[in-house]
């Protein structure tokens, strides 16, 4: 059969082919009365949407399997495009990785929203999962469909409080958080300060020290660090 | 509509348009990873994807100044990957598979038989998602997974909007074939 073959069957052809999107909450205002009107005279077709959300959340599921793309990959793409460009932009004067997270987050409008983004976006960029989905400003989803950081919330361990230096790259910041198997849990606060969590159970003092101690070695990715209270 | 901070998608496309470095690499933050899972399910292959994707935010840096409001920023991008994805299908022959990369992205689920007899509905329907042609399981994913509205499905595939909603509709078919085949009788179509 074609694919067109089926477009101009029954009415309850029609509405069933609607019935995806009405799902998402992605029909036009007149589709979507018109499946609530279809929905309202024939109940029994409601038990179709379940099918619809099974479909949804196991396609889901089988995307969010698929990982995301590899640290460095950015960085890449950077190199191609200064290659394309001709004359290179030094890579000084590339935005350090604040000022491109300022950008991200500036489309937030409450500081709420700034603050969880700031720390997702960290940890997207530290640990390479997801901005867009984080960030996306096409439309409200009716699902979240990317990986969403589950441990961004202020949590017990041992943290820090750390201002990366602005010429900091992704790729660095990655390595260092790698490093110390850090987390970003919050920020920015003022300063710029990130409050990173480098352990899930309270770390001695001693050991503590020894970390930040490292740590102010790293001029070139920290320019603060101290123990978070 | 224009943000505050000159941050929408519109507008980071305009500032790509003017070589805004900026904008290229807030664009990036956005959409790379869905762009990566669109390109991993459409060529199988995770080394081919990450370098589609990234072609196609090359090619948005130098066609930036062609984008064309009919369609949203992010449905314009979804159709470059795609067409490169395309592209490269057709002379896939002509490409070296890594075959440990392609088949590491093989679907590793149980086959619906096994996941049926397990009673698992959920690893059943995952099983038979997979089971689904490259074209019925492109369509879901860009309505179930990258939320996308019948008009934004028909501009990223080209092809007519009755063409999409009756591919998706023979797509769900498909899957509850699949299922009745594994045990398990959804009540539709």
């Amino acid at each position: 059969m074609s694919e067109n073959g089926i477009g101009r069957g029954t009415e309850r052809n029609e509405i069933e082919m609607l019935l995806p999107w009405y799902v998402t909450g992605k029909l036009s205002d007149d589709d979507r009365a018109r499946v609530e009107r279809y929905l309202t005279d024939h109940p029994e077709t409601a038990q179709q949407l379940e099918l619809v959300r099974e479909e949804l959340d196991e396609t889901v599921a089988v995307n969010e399997a698929l990982g995301t793309m590899p640290a460095g990959a950015l960085d890449k793409l950077l190199v191609r495009i200064e290659e394309t460009d001709g004359p290179a932009i030094a890579r000084a004067q590339r935005p350090g990785l604040l000022e491109i997270l300022g950008s991200w987050l500036s489309v937030f409008d409450t500081p709420a929203l700034k603050l969880a983004a700031a720390a997702a976006a960290i940890v997207i960029v530290a640990q390479a999962v997801v901005i867009g989905s984080l960030v996306r400003n096409d439309g409200p989803a009716s699902y979240e469909t990317a990986s969403a950081p589950t441990d961004v919330a202020p949590a017990a361990g041992t943290r820090l409080l750390i201002a990366f230096a602005e010429g900091a790259t992704a790729v660095q910041i990655t390595g260092l958080l790698e490093d110390i198997e850090g987390t970003i849990v919050s920020g920015p606060k003022a300063g710029g300060l990130f409050e990173v969590r480098i352990s899930k159970v309270q770390l001695t003092d001693a050991d503590v020290e020894s970390v930040v101690a490292g740590l102010r070695q790293r001029t070139n990715v920290i320019r603060y660090v101290a123990i978070s209270n | 509509m224009a943000s505050a901070n000159g941050n929408s998608d519109v507008e980071l496309i305009a500032r790509v348009a003017s070589k805004d470095r900026v904008a290229i690499e807030v664009l990036y933050g956005r959409y790379q990873v869905r762009l990566y899972r669109f390109l991993v399910r459409l060529v199988r292959n995770e080394a081919i994807a990450e370098e589609l994707t990234n072609e196609t935010f090359l090619e948005v840096w130098r066609s930036a100044g062609r984008f064309e409001s009919r369609s949203s920023p992010s449905t314009w991008m979804f159709a470059i990957a795609r067409n490169k994805a395309v592209s490269l299908l057709r002379k896939r022959s002509e490409v070296e598979l890594d075959d440990d990369a392609a088949m590491s992205i093989e679907d590793e689920a149980d086959t619906p038989e096994v996941a049926a007899q397990k009673g698992d509905k959920a690893a059943l329907i995952r099983a038979c998602l997979a089971r689904l042609s490259a074209e019925h399981r492109e369509v879901v994913d860009l309505v179930y997974y990258h939320d996308k509205s019948i008009k934004e499905v028909s501009e990223i595939v080209g092809i007519p909007e009755n063409t999409v909603k009756t591919r998706m509709f023979h797509a769900r078919k498909k899957l509850s074939e699949l299922m009745a085949e594994a045990g398990i009788d959804r009540g539709w179509p």
